[in-house]
Parts: structure tokens; C-alpha cells; sequence
């Protein structure tokens, strides 16, 4: 029983409280990782306000390759059935 | 002859002590666990067989051993010495790491929160068995070396036992490695204890798919947040997410396929190795490694149960239950404990899929492990 109090006395003794850096340790996680969650919860709705400002460059922007593949299929079709109009 | 003698002398059979000799049938046992157990292979074999390097006896005079100033095996235990290895194992990590599970399902980062329990209870239990036994004498650094094996993060423990414990870093990081490798052995009976079997019948919803842009942000979000907030894991979690940012951003694929494989491939080498070959017998073989293996045990314990009993916690206020299997892999040990997670849900209901909801709180517990360590680390520098 004495070298249990001596034990914890170590815990709360010693330099800085054991007991303290525990607890204190243990919140900072849990508010790191709090925040993390509530960010990447808020992400979506950020990313559907940011995308009105800057739509997504994949729709936007298109390659030499699909610009080339494009310029062929229109050939193909001009060959095939005619010009549109 | 005499020069005969003179060499029988300096010979490993004539100065063999039965500390080598224990150590390198310890050694072994990790070799052939890697072997015919499939425990870990890619780091006990290395650390194994570092053991019995290092456990070669030789003259003093020779400068071979990791201990010794000057010689090969001290330059690269110097990645280990200095915590050069793990931030660069943590690059090659986020540079594999999908985090769209954590990413689709937010509130389960907490079980990986809560895991880190295990962390601070074993700092505490490390502090007052101090006071009952008087040879063992933790201090408080100590201590806090010896609890972040509960992360169950052996770059993690490594990384913290450099900066704090120096002294107890080859039994901190033997320790950290083999209950990682232990994980389908140690976790299961904890998940299944804590449990009942409706529980582990929960489906959860599958979850939902994540967009490229928001793989993007989160790396540099998550690091602003945590470094800004705890400086202390700033290198850790700069590298994990560094990693990660290659593999997402699709610019730098080279770069994160080097980083994901030659790179973390030839660290893990190096450090397996320097940390096996560290475990001389002179330096192991103490009442205090004993200990660090008994509170890391512990340790371990405690964190599996904590993120188990948070996701029954979070179940009182959610409409749809977390299956609290889950929380096991609060844990970091990635992704081992998102598999033991899976492979006990499916003992129940071989339909239930439950690795990609595991592998959440999976990655979410090497972050709140390096935040621990960074915290710990800021608090005791002094």
C-alpha cells in the first residue's frame, strides 16, 4: 500500500505532473484532430463555392490529344454523312 | 602458437556471453516468425537479423558495433540515433496512403483520436511503477518514450525515443515493432472482449467518393492545422503529407512512386537493421527492457480498447452506428489492425466489408500519434 502512494506521489510529483501532461496531451489530440474532422466536412461545401468562382479544369481545359481526336472524328463524320449543314 | 591463441582468443565462440547467446536465439525467433508466420516480414527479418549481428562478441578495441564511434554500423544507426529514418519512412507512408475513407467519413478520425489513450495511461503506469520498483526509476521523459508505443508506430516511437530517451531507444523500438507485427494476435480477443456479437453484425454505409480536389487540399490543410497547433510533429506529419501531396497532386508520380518504394524500401532496410543490431546484450538484457516490453503490451491493450469503447461512445448520438470493430484500428499500425478489423468482422458476417471504414480511423491514428509525439516532445524538451 506504501509503494502504491509512492507511486503516485512520482505521478504527481514529478516535473511537469505526469497527471497534467496526460490530460493536457490528450485534449490537444482530440482538438487537432476535431478540427481536422470539421475541415474536411466544411471541404465539400468550400469546394461547391469555390467552384462557382473557378469551375473545374477538367471540363475547361482540353488537351492536344482530344483537340486531334475531335479535328478526326469531325473529318470522319464530314466523310461519311456529309457536312452538317 | 602463441599468435594461434592470441586469435582463438579474439574470436566470437570465446567471448560469447549467455546475454549474446539469448539475444541471438531472440534474433532467430524473429527471422523465422518473418519467415513461417508471415509476422512483419519486411521489418523483423531485418531487425532479426540485426539482432545476431549485433550480438557478435568482439575485442574491445575494434570499432564495429553501433555503439562505437567511428565505425560503419554507428553511421547507420545515426539515422536511427539522430530520428533521420522515420520522418523519411512517414514520406514513403503518405506517398501510399489513400485517405478518401477518412475523407468521406469524417467523425470516425475520432476513434483514431481516441486510441491515443493508450499513449498516456502507459505514461502514467511508466511514471508510478517508478515508485514500487526501485531499480526501474522512469522518469517522466522516460515515460513518455516508453507510452508512445501505444501508437503502435514504430517510426513514431523511434522518433520520440531519439529526442527523450536515447539510452532506451533499441528496447522502445524492438518493442514498437514487434507488437505491430503482433497486432492479429494481441487485438482480437481485446475486440471481441468488448463487444457483443450485434455489435459486430453493424454494416456500415459504404462510403461516399471523394473528388480530386479535396485529395489535394487535405494534405496541406491538415498539416497547416497540425503543425500550427502542435510544431512539435512538424516533421513527421511534413513528410507524411509531403508524400501524400505527390501521390495526389498526379504531377510528381515519379516522385511519389520512388518515394513509395525504392526510398521507404532502402530506409526500412537500414533501420531494421541498425535498430536489431542496437540490441546488444549488454544494453538489453536489463529489468528496464523487460518492463518497456510489459507497459508497451499494455500500452497496446489500452489503446485497442479505447478506440473500441469511443465508437460504442459515439454510437449513443449517431443515427447510423459505427460498427465499433472500427475503432480497434484507431491504432496506427497501418494497415495491419484495419485487416484484424475486417478479419473479426467477417467472423461474424463473412458479407460485411469493414476495411475501408477501418482504414479511417487507420490513418487518423498515425496522425494523432505523430501529434502525441510532437506534443510530448514540446512539453518535455526542456
Amino acid at each position: 500500500m506504501n509503494s502504491v502512494s509512492v507511486g503516485w506521489e512520482r505521478v504527481l510529483n514529478s516535473e511537469p505532473n505526469g497527471l497534467a501532461v496526460s490530460a493536457v496531451g490528450m485534449c490537444i489530440v482530440f482538438v487537432s484532430l476535431v478540427l481536422i474532422s470539421a475541415f474536411i466536412a466544411a471541404l465539400p461545401h468550400l469546394l461547391t463555392l469555390v467552384a462557382k468562382v473557378f469551375p473545374d479544369s477538367d471540363t475547361k481545359a482540353a488537351t492536344d490529344h482530344d483537340r486531334v481526336a475531335v479535328a478526326i472524328a469531325a473529318a470522319l463524320y464530314r466523310e461519311k454523312y456529309g457536312s452538317p449543314e | 602458437m602463441d599468435i594461434l591463441y592470441q586469435f582463438i582468443e579474439t574470436t566470437g565462440f570465446a567471448q560469447m556471453t549467455w546475454g549474446n547467446a539469448i539475444m541471438i536465439v531472440i534474433g532467430i525467433v524473429f527471422i523465422s516468425l518473418a519467415i513461417i508466420k508471415d509476422y512483419e516480414p519486411l521489418l523483423l527479418l531485418p531487425i532479426g537479423f540485426g539482432a545476431v549481428v549485433g550480438n557478435i562478441p568482439f575485442v574491445a578495441n575494434m570499432a564495429l558495433g553501433v555503439y562505437d564511434e567511428g565505425s560503419v554500423m554507428s553511421f547507420i544507426y545515426f539515422g536511427v540515433r539522430q530520428g533521420v529514418f522515420p520522418p523519411l519512412i512517414f514520406l514513403g507512408i503518405g506517398a501510399m496512403t489513400d485517405f478518401s475513407t477518412m475523407l468521406s467519413n469524417p467523425k470516425l478520425i475520432l476513434l483514431g483520436a481516441a486510441a491515443q489513450i493508450g499513449i498516456f495511461l502507459t505514461l502514467i503506469g511508466a511514471v508510478f511503477l517508478g515508485g514500487l520498483f526501485d531499480g526501474l526509476n522512469f522518469g517522466i521523459r522516460e515515460a513518455a518514450a516508453i507510452g508512445i508505443i501505444g501508437g503502435a508506430d514504430g517510426p513514431t516511437s523511434i522518433f520520440l525515443a531519439s529526442k527523450l530517451a536515447p539510452h532506451l531507444l533499441g528496447a522502445i523500438a524492438i518493442a514498437a515493432y514487434s507488437y505491430m507485427a503482433l497486432v492479429p494476435v494481441i487485438q482480437p480477443p481485446i475486440m471481441k472482449l468488448l463487444t457483443t456479437k450485434k455489435e459486430r453484425l453493424i454494416r456500415m454505409k459504404p462510403p461516399r467518393e471523394v473528388g480530386k480536389r479535396e485529395k489535394i487540399i487535405f494534405p496541406i490543410a491538415a498539416f497547416l492545422i497540425c503543425a500550427l497547433i502542435v510544431p512539435g510533429a512538424m516533421t513527421l506529419l511534413g513528410m507524411l503529407f509531403l508524400g501524400n501531396l505527390l501521390k495526389e497532386s498526379c504531377v510528381t508520380e515519379r516522385l511519389a512512386q520512388t518515394a513509395r518504394t525504392s526510398m521507404i524500401d532502402i530506409v526500412t532496410i537500414l533501420l531494421g537493421f541498425s535498430v536489431g543490431a542496437s540490441t546488444q546484450a549488454s544494453n538489453f538484457l536489463t529489468p528496464q527492457s523487460l518492463c518497456i516490453f510489459g507497459l508497451g503490451a499494455a500500452s497496446f491493450c489500452v489503446a485497442t480498447a479505447g478506440g473500441v469503447l469511443f465508437a460504442k461512445f459515439m454510437n449513443l448520438f449517431l443515427k447510423d452506428k459505427i460498427n465499433p470493430l472500427v475503432g480497434a484500428a484507431g491504432v496506427s499500425a497501418v494497415p495491419d489492425s484495419a485487416r484484424v478489423v475486417q478479419m473479426v468482422g467477417q467472423q461474424e458476417d463473412p458479407d460485411n466489408f469493414l476495411l475501408m471504414h477501418a482504414m479511417a480511423p487507420n490513418v487518423a491514428g498515425v496522425i494523432g500519434s505523430a501529434i502525441a509525439a510532437g506534443i510530448l516532445w514540446s512539453i518535455l524538451v526542456h
